[in-house]
């Protein structure tokens, strides 16, 4: 740390207390949080076409 | 940077970034917007740091304090002129707020000045990580936290005369 000689100036800015980041801010750089679970009930997975009809016609035939 | 890694840069310096940013702004929103835009320029360039040159604290205070300096040009309020005479009056401190009077007199000193002092002071950042983050040398690091220490000292003057409320000695606003 840079030294300040003056005591008394360190001890009286210090009066300046300022809160650290608020939780908002997580969510705008990371993204919502979501639980794992959240997947069973808002999920979606892509298949392939041909990977439908091959398994279509194994589950009808 | 993979994932994990930014995730733990952030959770690391966002606290600094953002007191610093709220510091040189003066505002709690405009700290928010900066230090997100900070991390993103972090996610998208991520090989723009170099551990070799520095401290990714220093780097990351680094951007945000050109975006700040991007948004006060924007908005006036920033002057690169880091004036020798720069004349600050005493700040009137016959209020109670004391931390209102000292945030006050942050903003009343010139960027260059305010930031070093921020960092050295709120921060405590060493004078070599300073320079780093503000991209300037060690001798005007020195000279800036000088003066701004000196104006602070000017402004300030009646309170550092006072006793701080509740303890001994001369009330609060006894003048």
């Amino acid at each position: 740390m840079a030294p300040n000689n003056d005591p008394k100036l360190r001890e009286l800015l210090k009066e300046w207390q300022i809160s650290n980041a608020p939780p908002s801010l997580d969510e705008r750089v990371l993204g919502p949080h979501k639980r794992w679970w959240s997947f069973l009930l808002t999920g979606s997975i892509r298949i392939p076409v041909p990977a439908v009809i091959a398994i279509s016609w194994r589950f009808w035939s | 940077m993979t994932d994990p890694e930014f995730r733990e840069a952030y959770h690391r310096h966002k606290d600094v970034l953002y007191r610093f940013a709220w510091r040189m702004t003066g505002s709690p929103d405009s700290a928010e917007d900066l230090v997100q835009d900070c991390f993103l320029l972090l996610l998208r360039n991520p090989p723009g740091y170099d551990a070799a040159r520095g401290t990714l604290r220093s780097f990351l205070i680094g951007i945000t304090r050109n975006l700040a300096r991007k948004r006060m040009r924007g908005e006036s309020r920033f002057d690169d002129l880091d004036e020798d005479s720069f004349a600050i009056p005493a700040i009137d401190t016959d209020s109670h707020d004391r931390a209102r009077i000292i945030a006050r007199a942050v903003a009343e000193l010139p960027p260059l000045q305010r930031e070093v002092l921020i960092l050295a002071e709120y921060e405590e950042l060493s004078l070599e990580e300073i320079s780093r983050a503000v991209d300037a040398e060690l001798a005007a690091v020195k000279s800036r936290l000088h003066r701004a220490r000196e104006n602070m000292r000017r402004m300030l003057m009646p309170a550092l005369f006072q006793e701080k409320p509740g303890t001994k000695g001369i009330p609060s606003g006894t003048k």
